[in-house]
């Protein structure tokens, strides 16, 4: 590799992490803050809001990846313009086909990550994305469960509570609800508590003391009532997080030999992320051209307008095709080819007209 | 207004839209693809995704605002730096006090446009799109959350299955207690009309009575209804307390708090949006130090990757302790107020270390 390859890609390849370090902190950022929330809500308990930060980030690097690409490439040529040292290579007799092929081997290098991520990763941490969100919904523990609030557990009955004492930790003035077809069931207990610590995907019970129960049949005009110092109550069943198919988390190679629409235009969609991360990093070297006091952020907006555009357009496509409103052939690709398009006649004028 | 102002200010402002433009188009691509999970539910269509997305980018504008404003600060002030305009500035006699002050004459412009769009338009679209996709992915004719819909009054307990439009109520179920925690009075009505807007009229109704010598039953076609939860409290009890605005999300707290319902999350919740508009400022002001103290000789990409771990420290800082605050009962304001103290301390801190 000559000095010149290695200054390029050297000065691409700073901006590179920075921007997509940048964005991917601010996702995941943005991640754990909704996750907190449902945590400060009683909906998920505190320990899985790390993993699930951590694999929806993992998902999300194939579409922040491209971009930062696209902007690295935009920001370093264009500060080489600007600084006019792109003028001197010029000068000095370096082709502009020269400097492409330096973003050409780059975009190949961020293409093959985006490759592996999409290919790999990506069924991966959704199948962890799934798991640990049902897991999460199974492991809601009653402790975390907030005084003034309504829950509702997977059977549909519903819980509330005043307070909670601080020293034992135990829920006091308990509202239950539950209800089949004939009739309606009404708990309400001076205290609530767990009997014993609970554990993943097992069954929870609660224990009301000094419970009054009453059981209220909507025809019959009946209320049967009874009081219990020790009522016990199945909150949550115990039972083994379902293995739903889910098409994001299907490995490549099944949904390669599927018929199904859905499953086609997914795999497209992983065969087409590393064409997408190849074409937004040549289309920052047209992009990046800039006159010597116009600044190096001002293609910026148009490389961010068309990103915006592409993804968009792309994601439209699949969805399209999942719909059968579009044919697997061309499935997503004809957004592809646009862009590659638009990238070819844009690389041409600019190695025509450097 | 000088000459330098202007220039500042047209700078930063440039730096702020850019930022807003990258952010903002990362980000609602991400909500898009999120929002796609849900296409085919109901009668939710690609074409309700598109407008869900376009009609939340209000609100999403507010939440990047912070992060806008250290990165655009950063960038706008960097072009300046990194053209050696800002030393020009210096050698003339502009101090750098007067610099960070037109820096922050821009921060008071973004901050705002930030309460006017937190004001005046997030909630609105927010609301538009929370209930057309709802409306779509659950049931074209009616409104309804996931639960029912819950709500506590006193010694009573308020069950209600769909809100429809025109805010009727839909099956509802009043749960009374006596002072002894007994069960007094159990009324199911098929449906609750708004009389006003304090009252309800229930229909279909069947009321029983536990008494102690047995249960009496009546059977009554009308029935007036007046309690807390009035007609026009339905609307605000139904949306999520993220998208209410801060008038609604203020009332809501007070009849929560009649009610004997939990409040603190939604405390917080109200004291981050009061102080949203600040903790943007306070973003701009951080930001000056980079450009103007030691990190003025850095490139843009340090000076971007220490703004965006100042930015996302802060953010998740601050939504970490009012999490606590939440969970703890702790002073909504306090909890709120707290980071910020904090990233005040340290940029004056910052600023001695620059000069």
């Amino acid at each position: 590799m000559l000095i010149l390859d290695r200054y390029l890609t050297r000065e691409i390849a700073k901006p590179l992490l920075v921007f997509c370090g940048g964005l991917l902190l601010l996702f995941a950022n943005f991640t754990a803050i909704r996750y907190l929330n449902r945590v400060a809500d009683g909906t998920m308990p505190f320990q899985s809001v790390l993993p699930l930060v951590l694999v929806r980030t993992a998902v999300a690097l194939e579409i922040l990846l491209p971009i930062a690409l696209n902007l690295s490439v935009v920001v370093t040529l264009g500060r080489l313009y600007t600084d006019s040292e792109m003028s001197a290579l010029f000068g000095s007799g370096i082709s502009p086909i020269r400097v492409i092929r330096t973003v050409i081997a780059g975009s190949l290098v961020v293409a093959g990550i985006v490759a592996l991520l999409s290919i790999y990763v990506r069924p991966w941490a959704n199948g962890n994305r799934y798991r640990l969100e049902r897991q999460a919904v199974a492991d809601i523990d009653l402790n975390d469960m907030q005084p003034g609030h309504f829950y509702e557990n997977s059977s549909g009955t519903v819980l509330f509570f005043q307070l909670r004492d601080q020293s034992s930790g135990r829920m006091q003035k308990v509202f239950i609800q539950s209800r089949s077809e004939e009739r309606v069931r009404l708990v309400w207990a001076e205290e609530g508590y767990y009997p014993e610590p609970v554990k993943a995907g097992m069954g929870q019970t609660l224990v009301c003391s000094s419970a009054q129960i009453y059981e209220i049949y909507r025809d019959q005009g009946r209320v049967r009532q009874a009081t219990s110092d020790g009522l016990v109550l199945e909150w949550e069943k115990a039972h083994a997080p379902s293995e739903e198919y889910r098409r994001k988390a299907a490995p490549t190679w099944q949904l390669a030999r599927s018929d199904s629409p859905k499953d086609i235009a997914e795999f497209q969609w992983r065969l087409s992320t590393p064409v997408a991360a190849f074409l937004m990093g040549l289309l920052g070297f047209p992009l990046s051209r800039a006159r010597a006091r116009e600044g190096k952020y001002a293609k910026l907006f148009v490389s961010v307008l068309c990103y915006a555009i592409f993804y968009n357009l792309s994601i439209m496509a699949k969805a399209w095709v999942e719909q059968e409103v579009v044919k697997t052939v061309p499935g997503i690709w004809w957004v592809h080819l646009l862009l590659g398009i638009l990238v070819a006649y844009l690389l041409w004028r600019r190695t025509t007209h450097p | 207004m000088s000459t330098i102002d202007r220039h500042i200010w047209l700078r930063v402002i440039r730096g702020y839209a850019l930022m807003m433009a990258v952010l903002l188009s990362v980000f609602s691509l991400m909500a898009f693809v999120s929002e796609l999970d849900s296409v085919g539910r109901g009668t939710y269509t690609l074409r309700d995704a598109v407008f869900n997305v376009l009609l939340t980018v209000p609100s999403r504008m507010i939440e990047l605002a912070p992060a806008t404003a250290i990165l655009g600060s950063i960038i706008g002030l960097g072009e300046l730096a990194s053209g050696h305009e800002l030393i020009a500035m210096l050698a003339l006699g502009t101090s750098p006090l007067r610099i960070g002050l037109s820096v922050t004459v821009t921060g008071i412009v973004l901050m705002i446009a930030v309460v006017g769009i937190q004001e005046w338009v997030a909630p609105s679209t927010d609301q538009i799109a929370y209930t057309r996709r709802i409306q779509a992915i659950s049931n074209p004719e009616a409104l309804s959350t996931k639960r029912g819909f819950w709500s506590r009054d006193g010694r009573q307990f308020i069950r209600v299955h769909q809100v429809l439009p025109g805010r009727v109520l839909s099956d509802v179920e009043i749960y009374e207690f006596d002072d002894h925690d007994r069960l007094r009075l159990v009324t199911w009505a098929a449906q609750a009309d708004p009389k006003d807007s304090h009252q309800w009229v229930l229909l279909n109704v069947v009321q029983r009575t536990t008494e102690a010598k047995g249960v009496a039953t009546k059977h009554l076609a009308s029935l007036p209804w007046a309690g807390s939860l009035t007609p026009a409290q339905v609307e605000l009890l139904i949306l999520p307390a993220e998208i209410l605005s801060r008038a609604a999300l203020g009332r809501y707290i007070t009849f929560l708090k009649a009610t004997g319902q939990d409040v603190a999350r939604l405390e917080i919740r109200l004291w981050q949006q009061l102080t949203m508009p600040l903790s943007t400022l306070m973003m701009v002001l951080v930001a000056i130090p980079f450009v103007l103290g030691p990190l003025r000789k850095a490139t843009a990409g340090k000076r971007i990757l220490h703004g965006s771990l100042v930015g996302a420290a802060f953010h998740l800082g601050s939504h970490s302790v009012a999490y606590l605050g939440a969970i703890m009962h702790l002073n909504a304001a306090l909890t709120v107020l707290s980071p910020l103290a904090v990233l005040g301390g340290v940029t004056v801190w910052v600023y001695r270390r620059a000069q």
